[in-house]
């Protein structure tokens, strides 16, 4: 289940050690995001964009699978199997005079999956979705906890509402991320070495 | 993928009947919802004990409900097993309550977890502007009615890919639910 290009950065991944090492080293990125904007939302709430942005770029120009760049970026065909969105006429225009081999309609390998492809698809979302829904308990009980604080009837030194919430924000937080990101993640990760021939 | 023609005297033999009760059932939780951001009830303990109760309804996550369980259900002290059932000759049990998934299933659940997936997205960006749109206008009242808003939205992600099997599990032959397999019921 991959684009056209199977490199990132010049690096080729039809290997699935490379494809892992890919995986682990973004979530690592994202991790650092995902501290620093816990850190300094005690001051500026609204440093967690910056996390947003990032996992949106990872998602949409590295992992791939998102819809609407009709396969043009990332590893992953997009999901929703549907073709790219025609560029506007300025953009064709421009890309005839400099490249008139690309004229015409994207080839249909580059976004269309074939029925393999959208059985992974579909059990990446499965496994995903397990995963996603089990931090809103977790958002939930902190949400109670917080309560509990608030109204006094848990009383803790180091527990204070102000602390969780700041918990509450970095599940949210890293959860928004892992949405973002996650059912591409694992098919990134579980799909076998690609043989180019 | 579905272990029942009939759920709580409501017959699920036609796409209609299917589709008929997944709109019941946000139903009800949306007339909880209304009941629940209307009184001022602070103890909340009872109904969030049973969360998975009323979320996996419909089954899918948990045993009893219209759609098939998705994996194998984890039985506490092996109940199982052939000590426990006295079952020392191995034969199987009729009423066995769990069958495992062929691959038609399988591939109707994880599809039906993509679907959900997607709706998901949208929908829980739509909840938090929605949120943030009434705490401009009403943030005490939207504070002590948080927690009841979120354990709602718990039960909306528990229900939704077993909503989405119903709706879309497609009219068998003349029009009647396939028949079950044999050995569950």
């Amino acid at each position: 289940m991959t684009a056209a290009s199977y490199k990132v950065f010049g690096i080729p991944m039809e290997q699935q050690r490379a494809r892992r090492k890919l995986v682990v080293a973004v979530y690592a990125v994202l991790l650092m995001f995902c501290v620093g904007s816990i850190v300094f939302a005690r001051t500026a709430p609204i440093a967690y964009n910056w996390t947003i942005y990032v996992t949106m770029a990872a998602a949409m120009l590295v992992f791939g699978g998102v819809g609407g760049v009709g396969g043009r970026y990332g590893l992953i065909k997009p999901f929703p199997n549907k073709p790219p969105r025609p560029e506007p006429v300025m953009v064709d225009a421009i890309r005839l005079q400099l490249a008139p081999m690309t004229a015409g309609t994207p080839d249909e390998s580059s976004w269309k999956n074939d029925e393999r492809e959208l059985s992974r698809r579909d059990r990446a979302h499965y496994q995903a979705y397990q995963v996603v829904a089990s931090a809103f308990p977790v958002v939930l009980l902190l949400a109670a906890l917080g309560l509990k604080v608030a109204q006094g009837s848990l009383q803790l030194a180091w527990l204070t509402t102000t602390t969780v919430l700041q918990s509450i924000f970095a599940v949210a937080l890293l959860e928004t991320v892992l949405a973002m990101t996650l059912p591409a993640a694992i098919i990134l990760w579980n799909e076998p070495d690609i043989d180019l021939g | 993928m579905l272990e029942q023609t009939q759920f709580l005297g409501m017959p699920l033999k036609t796409q209609k009947q299917r589709r008929l009760l997944v709109v019941l059932y946000y139903a009800v939780l949306f007339g909880l919802a209304v009941v629940g951001l209307w009184i001022n009830k602070r103890d909340w303990g009872p109904l969030v004990a049973q969360t998975f109760v009323v979320g996996g309804l419909l089954g899918g996550i948990r045993i009893g409900g219209p759609v098939k369980i998705y994996e194998e259900p984890i039985l506490p002290l092996d109940m199982e097993g052939a000590v426990q059932t006295l079952n020392l000759s191995g034969r199987k049990r009729f009423d066995s309550t769990w069958s495992s998934l062929d691959e038609r299933e399988r591939g109707q659940r994880d599809m039906a977890h993509y679907t959900a997936y997607r709706i998901l997205r949208w929908s829980f960006g739509l909840f938090v502007l929605g949120y943030f749109g009434v705490s401009a206008f009403a943030p005490a009242w939207l504070a002590d009615k948080t927690l009841f808003l979120l354990w709602l939205f718990l039960l909306y992600v528990l229900s939704l890919p077993q909503a989405v099997v119903l709706w879309t599990e497609p009219e068998g032959p003349a029009g009647e639910l396939v028949e079950v397999r044999a050995g569950a019921r």
